[in-house]
């Protein structure tokens, strides 16, 4: 006899038994098909849900590998033009978007001219990279379409050459000289005609481009509207706007890349996108923030991981345990023909690999599916489209479906891991009362709480980093749940005084902990996290709504105007006349010398008022204060940005305060100024809102600066720029006087002044005294009152895609659906919970009914039990979860809501923390849920034959 | 006389501690041989089951031995005791003794497979086993499509499939009409004519009269013991079976 043989009987029997147990799970699955379907949802829902979060977001923020296809093409490389007017040299990572200077000692680019265009450079790059140089740019132009005007994006690249996907012929040719353009499917939903012509408007000229066929081409990640072979626009040309594609140059890898940096040239490397330099790799200056993201990325993948684990095995457990407990028989009959406790074990945990199994794979592909559903609807529903394939993160995904999966086998390890004390006797005698309650879980329990709540505070005081939060609302939910079996024990014990159905209902609980214990668990944790998420959101909610201010007076209108536009304002405003005649129009101007208008800078760039106590040169530049910064003796840190007291309002006001004109009696009424204020107005006169100090003896003053003096070596032409620690030189032009008023800033001045404005001036007296002025949009009113949604919708169709016509309506509460789902989802997740562990409750007191009916009960009395028991499941749980989830919820809030913004002295506030408790849903979840529960369980005690079925 | 099979050497069973003591067993000896069918009778509470679980090894004597085939079980580990439940002895409880998710041939086959033993040689012994019984056509029936009595037949055939040659039954009748149980007591005795060792707990007297001893418990006690041609016969006029 050979060794093997009892070692290949062991394995045989091991196998066997396993086989068996599969067996055994996969009927067991067919034959209580309620309750695996219950045991699947638990299952996939959250995987599905998880797995469609991690897919939508991949898809939304696509990597640069999944770009690829869009920003390069067929590609090896798209070569950016060297920084003009430096000689340094550049380190970077290949991606083309992370470089840095480096120092002096760039080498020139043989042949390289900065000042010439991209196509005239097109050789001397090519020669460089060792390939051919394909110049690409992509320019705003404008196309007449009827009477509007639409401004359209072109790719300018010869695609003949064969760009692969970055440019893809759908009908017709390529462009073969600059007046002939292809259209994409993205310009046509636009408007633009996809045969014919196009009328472009370069400026003032109009010219016209013949179409010769459709295209896709991708400008990045948006859709071009279209391609076209010669310059469109009147930006094009200009020698930084364009870039080079790169093809047959072979891979560029890390060390061409680094030869490369030495022109100066960034560089996206399809080579280097794919196959990344490793942090080692990479050039010193460039590891840090490389190095940060992915730690990070690794702790938001290990922390969803366990929260996956978490939830799902919370979920999951009660069902499994459901399963034990009701497995009881069957396995003390299997242990009474010789099964071993590792048999047992695989008998229960056969069903956790079939159900689990199964339903992480379902999950996992529903929410693939989803992902792609909302990716399809996302595509249909953008006004642009962008190159967003369908990403799935497939290591990512296999992670979330093992997890699954094994939550699934660790709830059922829970019930499972009592086996080995099977008491055959007792189970077949029906006996089944757990064992007395762990002395030195609670205590765990309270030390867990303890500690959670520590790190809780300590987060809301922002001492530790962002996981400190998190960390401690995980220690107090566990802590919750190891203190459940003695709260159970402890609420069976006060049960004696309750009505007949509650007593026994919560003797029940505390007696059969194996069953009652996970359901209640799964509730704790169910409820605690629905407290702390919706706490979390309502006072998000509630800090957005204390904060929000309003443009415009409520019910009334703002349409926004294009001064670019050669349209005129009576042009531009017909639509709305169109539509609601009625309307009273004013045009928004604001006094401002900072506008630059086509290739010009400002000649007077600087528009402020002067404050009390003030020199005008300090309205332009207020030296004094520069210095005292520049010195490092401005006072205490603090959030906001630091002001001078003389640049409040204005073109350097650095809180953006503006000065604007509106017509007088429209001043006077939005404003609702009376008396002698009116009369300054009408006067041609100012009102300042909420800085006094700005009038001086009844006269607002205007400071007009001329340009600063260009320092010396700052280039002809570009906006001047102080040379270092020394303060430019204001220069006064001019000061206008106007008469004013001064009024204080109230909760409503921001709508009333039409938003961040702290000067409003008749618009005659800006005319009257030469202030610079550029045109806004236009104030719109009814007179007949507010006006309504379906005039604001008929306006925006009028007006098409050129300008948006907006109706102030206060704050636009948008949780409500957020919240509506939310308490949805958790609310059916509980009742799942409640009722199937009410389930198995009256399925195992069958033989107490009869006792019951010998004595009398009616099926009505038998309903009050199940309505009993599903009650005091449920509300034990909700009510220890809400406690339980109060906490991380007012922790996570605290520091969300303690900064905001304070619309008097529009600064930013520390420490008023907005915590707000949404009471509805949260009674809906807390009372409702086991007041629904019990409601459901009495319904169900009659038609539930499955549940009451005498099959072991 | 034949070596017997199973040996209960002065077994006692206390339960609980103290002031709740309870003696279910006192010093009980008793010994089964192959072929012979042992009825326990006695009132409630007397220690019927305790007997016949401590026998069997599901409980564990507070003293004394229980010797099967030479094997002391009151010694044994878990492992070994689930061995011997799988090759040595089978059980029939009062009802739902069957594995609601498998067909009756494979509950018989179960232990056979639970003891590694290969699918279609554990069924060749199940169907053997069902043919014994004349169950061969409930063979691919789950229990929920079969009668109370049919189960425990099933019951029996599973307790015996194999080599097992020792059976004990706690009330296998009490959930059947009487003739059912008639039915499948005849079963039993049958079996221990072809050579196994029986246990039966009845209280029922013309269900112990299938038996060729019975052995009378009160207080955990043994107060007395009959041979079926000796008392038990002459002192149940209403003795329905005695078929031998
Ligand atoms: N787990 C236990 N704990 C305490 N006492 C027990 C336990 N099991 C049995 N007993 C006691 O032991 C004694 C014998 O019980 P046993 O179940 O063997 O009686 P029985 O003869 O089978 O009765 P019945 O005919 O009613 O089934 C009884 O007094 C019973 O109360
Ligand atoms: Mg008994």
């Amino acid at each position: 006899m050979t060794t093997s043989q009892p070692r290949s009987r062991e394995y045989a029997a091991w196998r066997a038994s396993w086989g068996l147990a599969l067996r055994m799970a996969r009927r067991d699955v067919r034959r209580h098909r309620g309750r695996s379907l219950v045991v699947l949802l638990m299952v996939s829902l959250p995987t599905a849900l998880l797995i469609f979060g991690i897919t939508a977001n991949r898809t939304l923020t696509p990597s640069d590998e999944v770009l690829l296809p869009a920003t390069l093409g067929s590609a090896d490389a798209l070569v950016f033009p060297p920084l003009t007017g430096s000689e340094e040299t550049i380190v970077q990572d290949g991606s083309g978007s992370n470089w840095l200077l480096r120092g002096k000692g760039r080498q020139p680019i043989p042949g390289y001219d900065p000042e010439a265009t991209a196509a005239d450079n097109a050789g001397a790059i090519g020669e460089v990279l060792g390939g051919r140089a394909i110049p690409v740019e992509d320019t705003e132009a404008r196309v007449r379409l009827g009477q509007r005007t639409v401004p359209i994006a072109a790719l300018v690249v010869d695609a003949r050459v064969g760009l692969g996907p970055k440019a893809v012929l759908l009908s017709g040719r390529w462009a073969q000289t600059p007046d002939e353009v292809v259209v994409t499917p993205q310009g046509v939903r636009r408007g633009l005609p996809s045969t014919g012509t196009l009328t472009l408007l370069d400026g003032s000229r109009e010219v016209t481009r013949t179409i010769v066929g459709t295209a896709q081409g991708w400008i990045d990640v948006r859709m071009a509207d279209v391609v076209s072979l010669g310059p469109v626009g009147s930006r094009s040309g200009d020698p930084q706007s364009g870039s080079w594609l790169i093809l047959g140059s072979g891979d560029i890898t890390g060390d061409r890349l680094k030869a490369l940096g030495r022109y100066g040239l960034p560089i996206r490397s399809a080579y280097l996108v794919r196959h990344p330099l490793t942090i080692d790799e990479l050039p010193e200056e460039l590891q840090g923030a490389t190095e940060f993201g992915a730690s990070e990325t690794r702790i938001y993948t290990l922390g969803g991981g366990a929260l996956l684990i978490l939830i799902t095995g919370l979920l999951v457990a009660p069902a499994f345990a459901v399963s034990a407990a009701r497995q009881r028989r069957t396995l003390a009959l299997a242990a009474s023909n010789g099964a071993t406790t590792a048999h047992l074990r695989r008998t229960v945990l056969g069903q956790a690999v079939v159900l689990g199994a199964l339903a992480a794979i379902l999950g996992a592909g529903a929410g693939i599916a989803a992902a792609y559903a909302y990716q399809q609807w996302n595509e249909a529903n953008s006004e642009q489209t962008l190159y967003l394939p369908l990403t799935v993160p497939w290591t990512a995904v296999l992670g979330v479906t093992a997890c699954a999966v094994i939550a699934s086998i660790g709830a059922a390890l829970l019930p499972a891991r009592r086996l080995d004390r099977l008491d055959i006797v007792g189970v077949m005698k029906g006996q089944n009362v757990s064992r007395p309650a762990s002395r030195v879980l609670p205590v765990v329990g309270l030390v867990l709480m303890a500690g959670g709540s520590a790190l809780l505070i300590l987060g809301m005081r922002r001492v530790f980093d962002a996981l400190t939060v998190p960390l401690g609302a995980l220690l107090l939910v566990l802590g919750a749940l190891a203190l459940i079996p003695r709260a159970l024990v402890l609420i069976g014990r006060l049960a004696a005084r309750l009505p007949v159905a509650l007593r026994m209902a919560a003797r029940d609980a505390a007696r059969q902990r194996a069953r009652s214990g996970p359901a209640v668990a799964a509730v704790v944790g169910g409820v605690a996290l629905l407290t702390t998420i919706l706490v979390a959101v309502a006072s998000d909610t509630a800090q957005s709504a204390r904060d929000y201010e309003p443009f415009q007076r409520s019910g009334e209108g703002y349409l926004g105007l294009d001064p670019s536009l050669d349209a005129s304002w009576q042009s531009q405003t017909a639509p709305l006349r169109a539509v609601a005649p009625q309307f009273v129009i004013n045009p928004v101007h604001q006094v401002t010398g900072a506008m630059w208008t086509e290739g010009q800078a400002p000649d007077r760039p600087h528009v402020n008022v002067q404050i009390d106590g003030c020199t005008p040169e300090q309205a332009i530049i207020d030296t004094t204060f520069w210095n005292s910064l520049n010195s490092g003796t401005s006072g205490p840190a603090s959030f906001q940005p630091a002001t001078s007291p003389c640049q409040l309002i204005g073109d350097d006001s650095p809180l953006g305060r503006a000065i604007k004109a509106l017509p007088a009696e429209e001043i006077i009424r939005r404003l609702e100024l009376t008396g002698a204020s009116a009369d300054t107005v009408r006067g041609g006169g100012a009102v300042v809102i909420g800085t006094p100090r700005a009038v001086v003896n009844g006269r607002l003053r205007i400071v007009l600066g001329a340009p600063f003096e260009p320092f010396e070596g700052a280039e002809v032409g570009q906006a001047p720029t102080t040379a270092p620690g020394q303060p430019p030189t204001p220069r006064v032009e001019r000061v206008v006087s106007l008469p004013a008023v001064s009024i204080p800033r109230t909760k409503d001045s921001s709508a009333q002044s039409t938003g961040a404005t702290d000067v409003l001036i008749a618009a005659d007296a800006v005319d009257a005294a030469r202030l610079p002025h550029t045109l806004l949009g236009a104030v719109v009113h009814d007179p007949a009152g507010p006006i309504s949604e379906e005039t604001e919708r008929a306006v925006n169709e009028a007006l098409g895609a050129r300008s948006a016509f907006n109706v102030e309506r206060g704050f636009v509460r948008d949780d409500a659906l957020a919240i509506a789902l939310i308490v949805t989802a958790f609310t059916l997740i509980l009742l799942i919970v409640t009722l199937t562990s009410t389930a198995l409750a009256m399925a195992e007191q069958q033989r107490e009914d009869a006792a019951m009916a010998a004595v009398g009960a009616t099926r009505s009395t038998r309903r009050a039990f199940a309505a009993a028991q599903a009650f005091v499941t449920a509300i034990i749980g909700t009510v220890l979860g809400f406690v339980v989830g109060f906490v991380p919820g007012y922790a996570f809030t605290y520091p969300l809501t303690a900064s905001s913004y304070d619309f008097v002295t529009g600064r930013e506030v520390i420490g008023d923390p907005t915590v707000v408790v949404p009471w509805l849903p949260l009674a809906i979840a807390v009372l409702g849920v086991p007041l629904l529960a019990a409601l459901l369980a009495a319904g169900g005690v009659r038609r539930a034959p499955v549940l009451t079925r005498r099959t072991a | 006389m034949t070596e017997p099979l199973v040996v209960l050497d002065t077994v006692s069973r206390i339960h609980g501690e103290g002031a709740t003591a309870v003696t279910a067993l006192d010093q009980v000896s008793l010994a089964i041989a192959p072929g012979e069918l042992v009825a326990v009778m006695g009132p409630s509470g007397s220690g019927k089951s305790t007997l016949l679980n401590v026998a069997g090894g599901l409980d564990r004597p507070t003293s004394g031995r229980v010797l099967i085939e030479g094997e002391d079980l009151t010694t044994m580990g878990g492992a070994d005791l689930a061995r011997l439940r799988r090759r040595r002895m089978g059980f029939v409880f009062q009802d739902y003794n069957l594995i609601p998710s498998l067909t009756a041939a494979e509950n018989v086959s179960l232990p056979l497979e639970l003891d590694g033993e290969r699918i279609s040689q554990a069924r060749r012994h199940a169907r053997h086993a069902l043919d014994l019984l004349g169950l061969m056509d409930l063979s691919d029936r789950y229990p929920d499509a079969m009668s109370g009595g049919q189960q425990q037949r099933v019951a029996i055939a599973r307790a015996l499939v194999g080599d097992r040659r020792f059976v004990l039954a706690d009330e296998p009748t009490g959930a059947l009409d009487s003739h059912t149980g008639e039915e499948v007591l005849r079963v039993l005795r049958e079996r221990c004519d072809a050579g196994i060792a029986g246990l039966l707990v009845t209280h029922e007297a013309r269900h112990a009269a299938w038996a060729d001893r019975v052995v009378f418990l009160r207080d955990g006690r043994v107060v007395d013991t009959t041979g079926t041609d000796s008392g038990v016969e002459g002192l149940l006029t209403t003795s329905a079976g005695g078929s031998r």
